[in-house]
């Protein structure tokens, strides 16, 4: 166990360092020393590089050992190095005084939570059926497997790759069956806080600033999520580190928080279908905020565009291949079933999965 | 922490500055929930199966989005001179 925490340590580490390259592609130029931009920023940042490129890879036809892993982290750092102007160090935090000790709670609940998150077994039917099975399986088989990721034994199997490929980072350098899931995907979950405190400290006095962050930390509904291993909580951690940074770019201009959040909203995009429509609808209210405030929205455009594309590779492999979910599995409704849906509801008879029809794979 | 984002938005509503990001956040976190709603309203399953199984998880991203923004909320926006 403590070899194993060890290398998915070192193998965190590098997914920093691509948090970095990440960062200094977009101008931000953090101090390693400077903790929230490093562990909170940086790290999702990585996080979210890994898993959109590493999704993409997958498709590719790469199966993501433990080597490919470093190298796509060293491949996003290089990237980061290409830029040599206009890189500035992230505006500073408003003098704090003694909210030095409000950090200080938090860091203490996080250690808390990782240890707790290192000794969580893969309790829930979700962790296991939609986003573990889909991770072993690229280990077991040496990358995607369309025959098996079409078979009849897995359910959603078209949802994106972001998961899973977080959890090849354990499974990886920990070897199989690894326990460290929980924590992996916790980890995203604790680094929010600091985020949300770099995004915003020059902006809101720390005292606000970090008990919202510590009401997030010591949410139990968000700790209970967090720790059953799915991917809520990651995709909630995304969307709102690419709200708050879509506004900042709203309020102040800066190219480099737009170019943030639309980082953020192509891991959202990559982590859940749900995340598409949300990340559209903040989209959606970005343009109006910002044509509102006479501000172009050309490079928002442009943003939307990549993230668009960044969601391509796994769409159109998944629907070459015919692989389904449990939404079209039953059928879904049509357009002209629609009135008669919404007016049944909530009172009309319908279906749990155990009792609906099922139709052949790929009929949608 | 959906009280704390329910509070946030709605002080921001009354006129601390943040008007303008009260509605934004508004916007983005309750046609989140709708679209949600949708999709349990339109799927061949029963309501009542989603509502026992996921909506719990499923609400989470648009409240913590919600969440997250309510320092901003709080906080006057630059160049507002308004009294709090």
């Amino acid at each position: 166990m403590t070899r194993d925490l060890a290398v998915v340590a070192v193998a965190n580490v590098f997914i920093v360092g691509a948090g970095f390259g990440v960062l200094r592609a977009t101008g931000i130029r953090p101090a390693l020393t400077d903790l929230t931009w490093t562990l909170g920023v940086g790290y999702l940042l990585g996080v979210a590089a890994v898993g959109a490129v590493g999704s993409a890879l997958l498709v590719a036809g790469l199966a993501l050992s433990w080597w490919q892993i470093l190298l796509l982290c060293a491949c996003v750092f290089a990237a980061g190095l290409l830029r040599r102007d206009g890189n500035r160090p992230p505006p500073g935090a408003r003098r704090s005084g003694w909210v030095w000790a409000l950090p200080a709670v938090a860091l203490l609940a996080g250690a808390i939570l990782a240890v707790d998150f290192a000794a969580q077994p893969l309790w829930t039917d979700d962790a296991w059926s939609i986003w573990a099975v889909k991770a072993h399986s690229i280990v077991e088989l040496d990358g995607l497997n369309a025959a098996f990721l079409s078979s009849a034994s897995l359910i959603s199997a078209d949802y994106p790759l972001l998961v899973p490929v977080l959890e090849l980072v354990p499974l990886r350098f920990a070897g199989l069956p690894s326990e460290l899931i929980p924590l992996q995907l916790g980890l995203a979950f604790l680094a929010l806080p600091a985020a949300l405190v770099a995004l915003m400290r020059d902006r809101v006095p720390a005292l606000t600033l970090w008990l919202v962050a510590l009401a997030i930390v010591l949410a139990p509904t968000l700790q209970v999520q967090a720790a059953s291993a799915v991917a809520d909580v990651t995709l909630a951690t995304f969307f709102a580190l690419a709200g708050v940074a879509g506004w900042r770019w709203v309020e102040a201009g800066e190219s480099a928080m737009l170019w943030l959040g639309g980082c953020f909203a192509a891991a959202a995009v990559a982590t859940k279908f749900e995340g598409r429509a949300f990340v559209a609808l903040l989209f959606l209210a970005l343009v109006a905020a910002a044509m509102r405030r006479g501000r172009s929205v050309r490079n928002l455009v442009w943003v939307a565009l990549a993230v668009t594309a960044s969601a391509l590779p796994w769409q159109l492999w998944s629907r070459a291949h015919g692989i389904g979910n449990a939404y079209s599995e039953a059928g879904g409704v049509r357009a002209a079933e629609l009135p008669d849906t919404v007016v049944g509801f909530p009172g009309r008879r319908s279906r749990s999965p155990a009792r609906s029809p099922t139709r052949p794979r790929g009929s949608r | 922490m959906t009280l704390v984002a329910a509070a946030a938005i709605l002080l921001a509503l009354r006129g601390n500055g943040a008007r303008e990001a009260a509605f934004f956040t508004a916007f983005a976190s309750l046609a989140s929930l709708a679209f949600l709603v949708g999709v349990y309203w339109t799927t061949p399953l029963d309501y009542d199966y989603h509502v026992t199984t996921s909506v719990r998880r499923v609400i989470t991203a648009p409240i913590v989005f919600a969440a997250a923004m309510a320092p901003l909320l709080l906080s006057r926006a630059p160049g507002d001179q308004t009294l709090r």
